[in-house]
């Protein structure tokens, strides 16, 4: 009876916030634009005029995942491709080049043919084919006007170039002043429109330094790579976005072409356009410039669907490095009805110094200088993980991290979260959301983000209704569901000796 | 997509003649042949000024575009400031200020205040500047101010904190070299700025430990008072009220006098130097070369800044498009010409590769930065570096929050208010000829220092080949002090005790008479080429006198230490040993068992008695020698039943930081009447380094002072 009244007395409190929050969001969300393209492809635009200056944002649906066995790495490798122009942008002479580059393929395939029989190789052979191979590639760079699709943007005053590739998407972005909306317009939809996969060879080696640099000569990088073999059986989530090496050598211009060619449709891809814009020319141009893109199938998603866990699984790594714990626990996708649940979680065990980890791991039991549990790793589109990262104090093991880390597990499970703690999570949520509004890049990311993976870019303000909604009890429940140690996967990096 | 190729041609051309005709923007258009509107004209909003009467300086600036006030601090200070000895203080005392909680609350309350409403507000303390930043809901912001100013004024810096903090720097000393990218950059700043500046001296495991609580509070009081410190709040507020607010927090806070010491400026290499740092569990090498950097106000930072976006500073740069896009040998390769306000930062040109192309890429990024010094900056690269500066403008100004804090920024630094403009119009300014004269004038050949980090052993060339001589940097981590327990008249007295029963079991009386030993026998050395074995002999004079005579593989060599200088006589003549090795000699002759042993009641020594241990099942009593003069001290274990000493363990100084040094005594034969460990084992870092059998030993033999002459 004590407990309803107190509960009922805290739903009073918090019901002239909830509204006048949502009245301040019902704003935003009023000035955000949507229009969608015959093409199928999705713009959001989201007017300010603060500055008069503009952010953009391409979410193209496309990641690691939908790769297959031999292609590990191409989603990422498109991405840079993405950067090297047009038939009339990034060339000398497209009529030659053209040629140059088909002699280029022709060259690789008949070396890289030779090169994969191994044993059998005839090394005589190979390197002639080697050099015919180089002597070719030398001719085709010869064509290449280098770096004038960043240069078109960087003169123009652009900032902010760049793009990024994960598991589950593959995002372009940049800022321009206002006054060139058009230059990004003409671009952005010429690379997707007519690109030319040059340089081809070239960019592989960039992005096996890429690897070199994020993974092998990395420690944390190498965990985590060897900490998702595992943490999957057969779901992609398995495979390391930046790909194996076997598979960067041996990828073609064939497959990235034909990559392109099925996952870069209109209709697979959302545009957040916010700043200082006029959404009616803003669509004008969009009908125009991406309106030439033709239509295309729905790419197919991602078939395997990773079979429930039966069992621990753990890896240990052994570098010259100090000690890093990671632990993951399968739970559902950010289209899960417990997706805010899991925020919620996330939120009371990292949150701050005033989160859960903090005050045992870091500040009550000195095992740790990082620790923090979070949802979605390594990606959020399919069921992925709830994750535990530590980071031990020098002195301190990955052992001690991992019990006091499942103290906090266990408190979760047993023990009702307080109304309080709740209630301050409902608050930092709000606040953060509202923070999120202040950058026009970061709600350009936003939008596109949950329309492409939710459907519905109002996600991201209903998301917080969501949150408000959580129970102590859906605390409890999901804790006890996510949090068993049969779903569970370690993954330890231990210094060598 | 071949029919669309045909298209856009086909639209392209009809674009061009619409642009001729003034129309623009109906049909798509290659980028070349777009014209753009004007940029709307930038009204920056000006921030409101004020100082209150105690000194401090305020700026408030209003955005009306969400429910929220923003705030940042700086305060004339920084680690710049700290002693040598106490490196870490200043962030120390920068984050302590906030998780120590003031007089009235303890950070832990303070905690919870905050972040129950999801509001933030942090300090620190950086190498120039201190400060502290604010973030709250407009409804927060008198919780938010509050809780700043009694952090900056009532800081209490409690114990628990202090622990914690110290906790997270050791731990942060004991994983700095996991991460080749943030090891490779301290490793250039050292070597730009020498390992003592304020700007590159690292943080070490006895700075911490010399650092406590009255550290922490005489910091900040040196340097938190209002006339030294500047706040900047921007947000959802009208600046009367909030004028209003900070007087009420801040106005009370008593004006005091601030004394700033002085940095020394640091000066640019006067030749090329080349330095190798070996990591063999990397399979791609850093490569970093550069020299000191510039400052803000100097004449030829407008040039200086648009060649360094030309050379390196951007995608389209000339680096990036040769190293990266034509090579294919790096992933990152970038430069940046480092500028700092008041002192000069660090020029650096970086990049990384696989192993197997580390000389190649050396090459490269010198040759291109050789080229660009020569031949300068071409038409192209002009016009690209500049517009691209001056377009991109408008970014310095498109949030109130980078407004303000430009403004205060320029304000703490001494810089002029308008110096964003007058940096705009040199750039504006800048033609081929100014920059070529800059980068003749300031990008400097012949002071590069080069610095690799990797596997050499898989390098396509070994560093040598760059033809200069290399120096191998050790970022070995220098080991914690020991700590060992201070001595009390109980374990003072317990180690005499020891000391006599020990002295008694090696000889006694005929070990107190000791003037002279000569040591014969075999000496096996382990090296990198593996084991070998000399006849050794040793003359020993007390009290530290010693020569050592080897028959090695390679000729004879013999090792003299007088006393105070020593020096190698072999085939190839005689050297001076360095000063490491003589005070190695030292503590041999001061740490010699039977020298100890012969001399424990002088003053020179303070023994006591440590623990308990065991050898092999046989228990054994543990002593602490400490040798005053030098600072230098063993510990002995001594056989409880035997009075014997087998085992005796030193900290000595190795090439890779420090190694504890074991010397195992066995098979212990009377000599003259004293107790000799016939077999040494010597082992550095629990790895076998020696090995001594010896075959007789005379005592007071009577050896000349003639020996000891060069």
């Amino acid at each position: 009876m004590r407990k309803n009244s107190v509960r009922f007395l805290l739903l009073c409190a918090l019901v002239p916030w909830v509204l006048s929050a949502q009245d301040g969001f019902k704003a935003v969300q009023s000035q955000v634009v949507e229009h969608t393209l015959k093409n199928g492809l999705k713009f959001l635009i989201l007017p300010r005029h603060d500055a008069p200056v503009v952010s953009f944002h391409t979410y193209v649906n496309v990641g690691a995942v939908n790769e297959s066995r031999g292609i590990t790495g191409l989603a990422h490798i498109f991405e840079h491709l993405a950067f090297k122009g047009t038939t009339d942008i990034g060339t000398k002479d497209y009529k030659q080049e053209k040629v140059a580059l088909e002699a280029l393929d022709k060259s690789w395939t008949a070396w890289r043919a030779e090169e994969v029989k191994g044993a059998f190789v005839d090394s005589t052979k190979l390197k002639q084919l080697r050099d015919a191979f180089e002597k070719s590639q030398d001719a085709a760079s010869a064509l290449v006007e280098n770096g004038e699709f960043d240069k078109a943007i960087e003169e123009q005053g652009g900032v902010g170039l760049n793009a990024s590739t994960g598991a589950d998407a593959t995002q372009y972005f940049l800022s321009l002043p206002s006054n060139k909306l058009e230059l990004w317009f003409s671009l952005e939809s010429a690379r997707f429109l007519d690109p030319v996969i040059r340089d081809f060879y070239k960019e592989k080696e960039v992005v096996m330094e890429e690897r070199r640099m994020r993974t092998e000569s990395n420690s944390i990088g190498k965990l985590v790579e060897e900490f998702l073999a595992v943490a999957y059986k057969s779901h992609p989530y398995k495979e390391p976005v930046i790909g194996h090496i076997s598979d960067l050598e041996g990828i073609t211009h064939d497959e990235a072409a034909a990559f392109f060619k099925k996952y870069y449709v209109p209709s697979n891809m959302v545009i957040g356009i916010v700043g200082d814009v006029d959404p009616k020319e803003t669509i004008r141009l969009a009908e125009m410039y991406f309106g030439r893109i033709p239509a295309g199938p729905a790419p197919p998603g991602v078939r395997t669907v990773e079979p429930e866990q039966k069992s621990e699984r753990s890896v240990v790594l052994r570098e010259e490095s100090q000690r890093i714990l990671l632990v993951g626990y399968k739970k559902g996708s950010v289209n899960h009805p417990d997706a805010a649940v899991y925020e919620v979680i996330s939120d009371i065990l990292s949150s701050g110094r005033t989160s859960r980890l903090y005050k045992s791991l870091i500040r009550d039991k000195k095992l740790a200088i990082q620790a923090q549990g979070f949802s979605g790793f390594p990606g959020e589109k399919y069921p992925n993980l709830f994750a535990f990262f530590a980071v031990p104090a020098q002195g301190k093991t990955n052992e001690e991290c991992l019990a006091a880390i499942d103290e906090e597990i266990a408190r979760l499970k047993k023990d009702a979260v307080g109304d309080e703690e709740l209630k301050a999570v409902k608050n930092r949520a709000r606040a953060d959301l509202i923070r999120g509004l202040s950058s026009d890049a970061g709600m350009a990311d936003q939008l596109t983000f949950f329309q492409a993976i939710t459907g519905d870019w109002r996600n991201l303000f209903k998301q917080l209704d969501k949150i408000n909604a959580v129970t102590v009890a859906d605390i409890q429940r999901v804790a006890n569901t996510v949090f068993v140690n049969s779903n569970r996967t370690i993954g330890t990096l231990e210094p060598v000796k | 997509m071949k029919t669309y190729r045909v298209l856009t041609i086909a639209l392209l051309t009809f674009g061009f003649v619409f642009i001729g005709s003034g129309q623009t923007g109906s049909k798509p258009l290659q980028y070349k042949k777009l014209k753009y509107p004007p940029l709307r004209q930038v009204q920056i909003p000006e921030p409101l000024r004020f100082q209150l009467s105690n000194g401090m300086i305020v700026y408030l600036l209003e955005d009306h575009t969400l429910p929220l006030i923003e705030g940042s601090v700086l305060v004339r200070t920084g680690s710049q400031y700290e002693p040598a000895d106490k490196i870490g203080l200043g962030s120390l005392t920068g984050q302590v200020m906030r998780t120590g909680g003031t007089t009235t609350k303890t950070g832990d309350e303070i905690d919870e205040i905050l972040e129950k409403v999801g509001a933030s507000v942090e300090t620190y303390i950086g190498i120039t500047s201190g400060g502290a930043r604010l973030s709250v809901l407009k409804e927060d912001i008198d919780t938010g101010l509050s809780v700043l100013a009694d952090l900056l004024r009532n800081p209490a810096f409690r114990d628990d904190k202090i622990e914690l903090a110290k906790i997270a720097a050791r731990s942060a000393i004991s994983r700095r070299n996991d991460q080749v990218m943030s090891l490779a950059g301290r490793e250039f700043r050292k070597l730009i700025y020498g390992p003592n500046d304020p700007f590159a001296r690292m943080t070490e495991y006895e700075t911490i430990e010399n650092i406590d609580k009255k550290d922490l509070v005489e910091f900040h009081k040196k340097f938190y008072a209002p006339n030294n410190i500047m706040l900047a709040l921007w947000g959802d507020f009208t600046a009367d009220e909030m004028k209003a607010k900070v007087e009420k927090v801040f106005g009370g806070w008593e004006r005091r006098e601030v004394s700033l010491p002085t940095v020394p400026e640091p000066t640019l290499a006067s030749e090329r130097s080349i330095n190798f740092i070996p990591k063999d569990d990397v399979n791609q090498s850093t490569i970093v070369l550069g020299h000191l950097g510039g400052v803000l106000r100097d004449p030829e930072s407008g040039p200086l800044n648009v060649a360094d976006q030309a050379f390196g500073g951007a995608q389209a740069s000339r680096l990036f498009k040769k190293v990266r896009s034509e090579q294919g040998l790096a992933y990152s390769v970038e430069s940046n010409w480092g500028e700092g306000y008041n002192r000069a930062g660090v020029f650096q040109i970086n990049g990384s590769t696989k192993s197997g192309s580390t000389v190649k890429m050396v090459r490269s990024l010198t040759m291109e930065f050789e080229n660009f010094v020569k031949n300068g900056i071409s038409d192209d690269e002009l016009k690209y570096a500049k517009d691209s500066y001056l377009n991109s403008y408008v970014f310095r100004f498109d949030t109130k929050g980078k407004i303000i804090n430009e403004l205060m920024t320029l304000e703490y630094a001494g810089y002029p208010k308008d110096f964003i403009q007058q940096q705009q119009k040199d750039i504006q300014n800048a033609t081929k000829q100014s920059i070529n004269d800059a980068v003749k004038k300031r990008w400097k050949p012949e002071s590069l220092t080069l610095m690799v980090v990797g596997k050499e052993s898989d390098f396509d060339k070994p560093m040598s080949s760059l033809g200069m001589k290399v120096r191998t940097i050790d970022i070995t981590i220098p080991a914690p002090p020991e700590k060992l327990p201070d001595p009390t008249p109980e374990t003072i007295a317990k180690g005499k005790e020891i000391v006599k029963k020990t002295l008694t079991a090696i000889g006694g009386p005929a070990l107190l008479a000791i003037k002279d030993i000569t040591l014969v026998g075999k000496q096996m050395q382990v090296t990198a080429m593996g084991e070998y074995s000399m006849d050794a002999e040793m003359k020993i004079v007390r009290p530290n006198k010693m020569i050592v005579q080897m028959k090695a593989p390679m000729g004879d060599m013999t090792m003299v230490f007088n006393g105070s200088n020593a020096w190698v006589k072999s085939q190839n003549g005689t050297q001076d040993l360095p000063g490491s090795q003589r005070e190695e000699m030292l503590q041999q002759a001061y740490g010699d068992v039977h020298y100890i042993l012969q001399n424990a009641d002088r003053g020179d020594y303070v023994i006591q008695y440590l623990k308990d241990d065991a050898i092999d099942g046989n228990a054994m009593a543990v002593i602490l020698v400490r040798h005053t003069p030098t600072k230098f001290n063993v510990q002995l274990f001594i056989n409880s039943k035997t009075g014997l000493v087998m085992k005796k363990v030193t900290t000595q100084t190795g090439e890779k930081g420090p190694v504890t040094v074991e010397e195992v005594y066995s098979d212990y034969r009377v000599a003259d009447g004293v107790q000799f460990p016939f077999k040494t084992v010597a082992t550095s870092d629990g790895k076998k380094s020696s090995e001594l059998t010896l075959t007789s030993v005379k005592l007071n033999t009577g050896i000349k002072e003639d020996e000891f002459k060069k």
